[in-house]
C-alpha cells in the first residue's frame, strides 16, 4: 500500500515539464509566472467568493458559489501543478488533480444549467435598476415614511410620554383616590356600626338594603333578618303607621297609603322629614325614637332609595316629660317663682308670680324687680338685695306694689345663681304673698286684744270690789259692802263664763272638738233647753212657749241644746215682763232645683221674742264675736258677748244656718236650721234611693172611707196610693209594685173579685198579698185563696196593723226571689230555673234597682251578682243591712270573683250562701238554691203557725 | 277740797266700783255716765274737775270722746284721765299724744285710785 501511495507521490519515470520547454528561460518564466499567476488568481477568487458568500448569506443559489470555488480552487491547484511539474513531474498528482478539477466543473457546469432559467429570471439590471430605482423611491419614500413616522412617533413618544406621565399622575390620583374611598368606606363603616343612631337604607320599593348595627342592637334584628327580606314597617306600630298616613294625606293633599309611604311620602317630594315614632323591638317591647327620612337620588336626580335616620329619644321622652312635670309644677305652683338677671331684671316668672303682681308673665320680662317693690320698702330691699350677693340667699319681708297700684304684703327669698364657672348670673326669687298671713295675725292681734280687754274689765271690777272691802272703808256702810261683794261674785261669774266661751268658740273654730252626731228626738232638744231657761224665765216673769216637733235629727245634743239656750236667754234678758217668747220648730223641703245634693228635707227652729227688736244694719253683725247691739247691758245682764257666735259656729258644724230678723219695737226672731237625715243610712253613692216605708194600694170607691183608711196608715208610717177602682188598682199594682192590697170589694164596674182575679192573672201581680176591706162580713166556712186576710169596715186600726204587718212578713205562699244580674242572658236562666219551680222571680239590672225591687216586693230569696254597673253588690248588701226588714232576707251571692275572707262576711244578711260562677255547675247551682229555698219556706210555715 | 268727778264708762260694775272708791276714799263728789253722749251733756252742764274716761265703749269711743269735750270750749279745759284696759305701749303713746292729762288702766287699785287721780293732776 505505502509502496504504491510512493510511487503515485514520485516523479519517477517522468521528465520535468520543463524540458518540453527546452530550459528557455523566457518560456519557462512565462509559464510559471502565468500559471503562478492564474494560480494566485484562480485562489484569491474563490477566497473573494468566500468572502462575498460569507458576507450576503441570504443570496440564493449560495451553494453555487461554493462549487464555483471548488471549482476554481481545483483548477488554480492545476495551474500550481504546472508550475510544480515544471521541475517536479508527478504527473500522476497533477493528472488526479486536473481529474478533480474537471469534475468539479462539470458537476458545476451541469448543476448551472438548471440555475439558467432561475437566473435568467432574475432581474436584469435593468430591472434591477428599475427595481433598485423602486426600490430607492420606495426607500426614499419609506424614508419620507420612516421619518414621517419617526416624526410621529416622536411625537406620539411625546405624546404618550405625557399620556403615560397624565396616566401615571392619574394612577397615583386614582390610587389617592381609592386610599381614601378605601378610608372613607372604613369610615363609614365604622360610622354606621359604632354609631348610636339606627340607619337603615331601602329600595325605592321599602325593601331593606342596609342595617347598621345600632339597628341590630336596639331593634333585636339580625341584617340577615332584615335585608331584603321586608320592609321597615315591621318596627313600626301599625296605629302609629295609620294615623301618620292620615295625617300625611291631609298635609299632602293626595292619598298616602298606610305602609311604606308614610315613612317616605315626604322624603320623596324633596321635604325635609323629622317625626316621632314608636320602633318595636323584635321581642315585641318598643321605644320612641326620632326618625328622619331623606331621599337617596343618583347623579340623575332620580330616587335610588330611602334612608332613614333614627335616634332613640327613650331619654329625650323622659327628660321631656320631666320638663313637662317640672314646668306643670312651675306653673300650678302657688308660690311665685321668678328667675332675674345679673341686671336685677327679669327673665322668668311663673303665673304665679305674675299673678301676685298683677302682672302677664309676658309683661315682667326685661322689667326691673324694683318696680315690683313699694317706695316705702325700696331701702330695705335694696339692703337684702346687697345681702344675697354677698351671702348667696336673703329671707325678707317687704311691702310690694301690684301693677294697678295696689299693695301687698310680701315675703321674698332670694337665691343667687352661679354657673359653672362659678360666675354670678342672676337670681332666683321665690314670693309668698303673706297679705292672708298678716290678716290672719292681726286679727290674732286684735282678737287677743279684744279678749285681754274682754277680760279685764270683769277683774277690774272683781279686783277693785275687793280692793274697796278689804281697804276697810267701807266698814260703815254695809250696803256699799254688801253690793260690792255682789258685784265681786257676778263678775266672778260673768268671768268663768266668758273664759268658758272663749275657750269653747276657739276649740269649735279650730276644729278641735268633734261634734258627736247622733240621732235625737228635737221634740226631746227643746224640751230640755226649756227646763235649763225656766227658772231664768220665771224669774223675769216671762212667758215661755213651746210646740214640740218630734223628727229625729243628726245632732250632738248637748251643743244644739246650748244653742237653743243661748237663744231663749238672750231673749229672756231682752224682753220686757210678761212678754211671751216663743219657741217651735217645722219640717221644710229644700228646692231640689238648687239644693240638688242635700237631703230632701230639714228643720227650721225658730225662737221669737217680744223685745225692743233689733236695728237692721246690726242683724248680721251681733253674730260677731263681742258684738253688742248697743251699750246697753247684755253684759250686764250676764251676757258675755260671745253666745251668737259659737251658736253659729255649732250650726256650722251640722250644716245648718242661723240668722235673725227684726222688728224694732215688736220684737225679734232668730231663725236656724238642722238638716234631717233618714232614719237608718246615708244615701249610697251610686243614688239617693230613700228607705221608705212599705207602699199600700188602697182600693175602695168610697172616697171618704179612702182618706179615712189613708189616713189611718200613714199615721203608721205606710205609704199610701189611693184608687178608686178595681181596673185603676190593678193597673197601678203592677206598675208601682205595692206590698199589700186593700181591696174593697162592692165596686161598681169591676168588683173586688173580679179585681183579685185579674190581679192574680198579672205575673207582675199574682204574688201582692191582698187583704179584703169590705163591710161584707167573710163565711166563716168558706176558704178564700188568694187573700192574706179579710177584715170588716169599719176597720179597727189594731186589726188592720196587724194584717198588714202579716201580709208583709209573710206574704203569698208563692214565695218570691229578686234577681239581680246585668247579664241578662243569665238573668233569664236564673229566673227560668225558679219559674220552673213556681217561684215568682223578678229581675233587677243595676245595684239601684235592687234597692228599690226589694223594698217594693220583699223578697224571700235575694240571688244577687256582685259586679253591676254603678253600684256593686257590696253596696246592695251593705245598704239592705240597714234595712229593718230585708236585712234578714236570705242571700245566694253567685259571681264570677274569687272572694276574700273580709268580702265574705261583708256579704251577709239573712241566710246566705255564697257561690262562685265556674266553680259550680249549673245543676249543683239549682239544687243548693232550692235546699236553700226549702229551709226558708219551712222556716215560713213554722213562723205562720204561730 | 272736794273735788267733783265725771266717770265715763259702759260698764255698770265699773262704774259702781269706781264711783264708791273715790267717793269712799277720796271723798269725792261723782257723778257718772254710761256712755259719751250722755257723758258729753253731763260734762257741760256739771263742769267737774276731772273726767274719767273709757276708752273702749260702743258708739262713741273714748278718743271720739275726748276730741268732742276738747271741741267744745265749755269742756276744753276739763282734764281728762283714759280708764282703760288697753294697755299695750303702743296704745299708751297713742292716748298721751292726744293730749289726756293721764292714762289709769284697769284693772286698777280701788283704794288707790284717788291717789293716783290726784298724782296725775297734781292735787295735793
Amino acid at each position: 500500500m505505502l509502496e504504491q501511495l510512493h510511487s503515485f507521490l514520485s516523479s519517477n519515470p517522468f521528465i520535468p515539464h520543463g524540458h518540453c520547454y527546452l530550459w528557455n528561460k523566457e518560456l519557462v518564466w512565462l509559464h510559471l509566472l502565468s500559471d503562478s499567476f492564474i494560480a494566485l488568481a484562480y485562489y484569491s477568487i474563490p477566497l473573494t467568493l468566500l468572502y462575498f458568500v460569507r458576507r450576503r448569506k441570504d443570496l440564493p443559489f449560495n451553494w453555487i458559489f461554493w462549487l464555483f470555488g471548488i471549482f476554481i480552487v481545483a483548477c488554480g491547484t492545476t495551474h500550481l501543478m504546472d508550475v510544480w511539474t515544471l521541475w517536479y513531474p508527478t504527473y500522476w498528482v497533477s493528472g488526479v488533480i486536473k481529474a478533480i478539477t474537471a469534475i468539479a466543473s462539470v458537476y458545476t457546469a451541469a448543476t448551472m444549467f438548471p440555475l439558467i432559467p432561475q437566473a435568467l429570471a432574475l432581474p436584469s439590471p435593468a430591472e434591477l435598476q428599475l427595481q433598485i430605482r423602486e426600490r430607492q423611491q420606495a426607500e426614499t419614500a419609506l424614508r419620507l415614511a420612516y421619518d414621517e413616522l419617526e416624526q410621529r412617533i416622536q411625537e406620539r413618544t411625546v405624546d404618550l410620554a405625557t399620556a403615560n406621565q397624565s396616566l401615571q399622575s392619574e394612577i397615583i390620583e386614582r390610587q389617592r383616590t381609592e386610599a381614601r374611598l378605601q378610608e372613607v368606606l372604613t369610615l363609614q363603616r365604622a360610622i354606621l356600626d359604632s354609631a348610636n343612631y339606627t340607619i337603615i337604607s331601602t329600595t325605592v320599593e321599602g325593601t331593606i338594603t342596609t342595617f347598621n348595627r345600632a339597628a341590630e342592637q336596639l331593634l333585636g334584628y339580625t341584617a340577615e333578618d332584615v335585608v331584603g327580606k321586608t320592609s321597615p314597617v315591621i318596627i313600626h306600630d301599625r296605629e302609629e303607621v295609620i294615623a301618620r298616613s292620615q295625617a300625611l294625606s291631609q298635609e299632602l293633599n293626595t292619598v298616602v297609603e298606610p305602609g311604606f309611604e308614610a315613612f317616605v311620602a315626604k322624603a320623596r317630594l324633596g321635604d325635609p322629614d323629622e317625626q316621632e315614632w314608636s320602633y318595636l323591638r323584635k321581642d315585641g317591647t318598643r321605644f320612641p325614637v326620632l326618625l328622619s327620612v331623606t331621599a337617596l337620588r343618583n347623579a340623575e336626580n332620580q330616587i335610588t332609595g330611602f334612608l332613614g335616620i333614627g335616634s332613640d329619644i327613650t331619654k329625650r321622652k323622659q327628660d321631656e316629660k320631666e320638663l313637662r312635670s317640672m314646668t306643670q309644677v312651675l306653673e300650678s305652683a302657688v308660690e311665685g317663682i321668678s328667675q332675674l338677671d345679673t341686671q336685677g331684671c327679669y327673665v322668668q316668672v311663673n303665673p304665679a308670680y305674675a299673678t301676685m303682681v298683677g302682672y302677664q308673665p309676658e309683661e315682667m320680662i326685661g322689667m326691673n324687680w324694683q318696680t315690683t317693690v313699694h317706695p316705702d320698702d325700696l331701702a330695705k330691699m335694696l339692703n337684702a338685695y346687697e345681702q344675697m350677693l354677698a351671702q348667696g340667699k336673703v329671707e325678707v319681708e317687704a311691702k310690694a306694689v301690684r301693677k294697678d297700684g295696689s299693695t301687698f304684703d310680701k315675703q321674698l327669698t332670694m337665691i343667687s345663681v352661679f354657673d359653672a364657672q362659678q360666675q354670678f348670673i342672676g337670681h332666683y326669687c321665690f314670693m309668698k304673698d303673706i297679705s292672708e298671713r298678716r290678716e290672719v295675725e292681726r286679727l290674732k292681734d286684735e282678737f287677743i286684744s279684744v279678749v285681754s280687754h274682754e277680760l279685764r274689765t270683769p277683774l277690774t271690777s272683781i279686783s277693785a270690789a275687793l280692793d274697796l272691802l278689804a281697804g276697810g272703808v267701807l266698814q260703815t256702810q254695809p250696803d256699799e259692802a254688801q253690793r260690792m261683794l255682789n258685784i265681786a261674785a257676778n263678775n266672778t261669774d260673768r268671768l268663768v263664763r266668758l273664759i268658758n266661751d272663749i275657750l269653747d268658740i276657739e276649740r269649735i273654730e279650730s276644729g278641735k272638738i268633734t261634734m258627736v252626731k247622733q240621732s235625737c228626738n228635737v221634740a226631746d232638744l227643746m224640751t230640755q233647753a226649756i227646763d235649763v231657761v225656766q227658772e231664768m224665765a220665771d224669774q223675769a216673769e216671762i212667758q215661755l212657749e213651746v210646740q214640740p216637733l218630734s223628727v229625729q235629727v243628726l245632732a250632738d245634743s248637748d251643743r244644739i241644746i246650748q244653742v237653743l239656750t243661748n237663744l231663749l236667754s238672750n231673749a229672756i234678758k231682752f224682753s220686757p215682763i210678761r212678754s211671751t217668747i216663743s219657741l217651735t220648730a217645722e219640717i221644710k223641703e229644700y228646692d231640689p232645683s238648687i239644693f240638688a245634693l242635700q237631703p230632701a228635707s230639714y228643720v227650721l227652729f225658730k225662737v221669737q221674742d217680744q223685745g225692743r227688736g233689733i236695728p237692721a244694719d246690726k242683724l248680721e253683725s251681733i253674730f260677731e264675736r263681742f258684738q253688742q247691739v248697743d251699750a246697753s247691758d247684755s253684759r250686764q245682764r250676764g251676757g258675755t258677748g260671745l253666745g251668737l257666735a259659737i251658736c253659729r259656729s255649732i250650726l256650722q258644724q251640722h250644716g245648718g244656718q242661723i240668722w235673725a230678723t227684726s222688728t224694732l219695737g215688736v220684737g225679734s226672731t232668730f231663725w236656724f236650721t238642722l238638716p234631717i237625715s233618714d232614719d237608718s243610712i246615708v244615701a249610697p253613692a251610686c243614688s239617693v234611693v230613700q228607705f221608705s216605708p212599705p207602699l199600700i194600694l188602697e182600693c175602695d170607691d168610697d172616697p171618704s172611707v179612702r182618706a179615712v183608711i189613708q189616713a189611718l196608715l200613714e199615721r203608721q208610717g205606710y205609704r199610701v196610693l189611693s184608687v178608686g177602682s178595681g181596673a185603676e188598682a190593678v193597673r197601678q199594682a203592677s206598675e208601682v209594685h205595692p206590698a199589700v192590697i186593700l181591696l174593697n170589694l162592692m165596686m161598681p164596674e169591676m168588683n173586688g173579685w173580679e179585681t183579685l182575679a185579674a190581679l192574680k192573672r198579672q205575673q207582675a201581680t199574682q204574688s201582692i198579698p191582698v187583704i179584703i176591706l169590705s163591710g161584707v162580713i167573710p163565711n166563716a166556712d168558706e176558704r178564700y185563696p188568694g187573700i192574706s186576710d179579710w177584715i170588716v169596715k169599719p176597720p179597727d186600726p189594731q186589726r188592720l196593723y196587724q194584717a198588714l204587718e202579716h201580709a208583709l212578713a209573710k206574704p203569698d205562699q208563692t214565695l218570691r226571689v229578686l234577681i239581680v244580674e246585668d247579664d241578662r242572658d243569665l238573668a233569664q236562666v236564673l229566673s227560668t230555673l225558679f219559674t220552673r219551680h213556681g217561684i215568682a222571680t223578678y229581675c233587677a239590672q243595676t245595684g239601684r234597682e235592687a234597692i228599690q225591687l226589694s223594698q217594693q216586693i220583699m223578697p224571700d230569696l235575694l240571688v244577687l251578682d256582685l259586679g253591676l254597673p254603678e253600684c256593686d253588690g257590696f253596696v246592695v248588701v251593705d245598704w239592705l243591712q240597714q234595712h229593718n226588714r230585708l236585712c234578714s232576707v236570705p242571700l245566694v251571692v253567685y259571681t264570677a270573683m274569687d272572694l276574700a275572707e273580709e268580702e265574705r262576711d261583708r256579704l251577709r244578711l239573712g241566710e246566705t250562701l255564697i257561690l262562685t260562677k265556674g266553680r259550680i255547675s249549673p245543676q249543683e247551682f239549682e239544687q243548693r238554691v232550692i235546699q236553700l229555698l226549702n229551709r226558708i219556706v219551712q222556716a215560713k210555715q213554722e213562723g205562720g203557725s204561730q | 277740797m272736794t273735788h267733783s268727778i265725771l266717770i265715763i264708762d259702759d260698764e255698770y260694775d265699773i262704774r259702781a266700783v269706781a264711783e264708791l272708791a273715790l267717793r269712799a276714799v277720796g271723798g269725792w263728789q261723782v257723778t257718772t255716765a254710761s256712755c259719751g253722749s250722755e257723758g258729753l251733756v253731763k260734762a257741760e252742764q256739771e263742769s267737774p274737775d276731772v273726767i274719767l274716761l273709757d276708752v273702749m265703749m260702743p258708739d262713741m269711743d273714748g278718743i271720739a270722746v275726748f276730741q268732742a269735750l276738747q271741741a267744745n270750749s265749755i269742756t276744753r279745759s276739763i282734764p281728762v284721765i283714759f280708764l282703760t284696759a288697753k294697755v299695750q305701749a303702743t296704745d299708751q303713746r297713742r292716748f298721751r299724744e292726744l293730749g289726756v292729762k293721764g292714762v289709769i288702766t284697769k284693772p286698777f287699785k280701788a283704794m288707790k285710785l284717788p291717789n293716783q287721780v290726784s298724782q296725775i293732776l297734781g292735787w295735793t
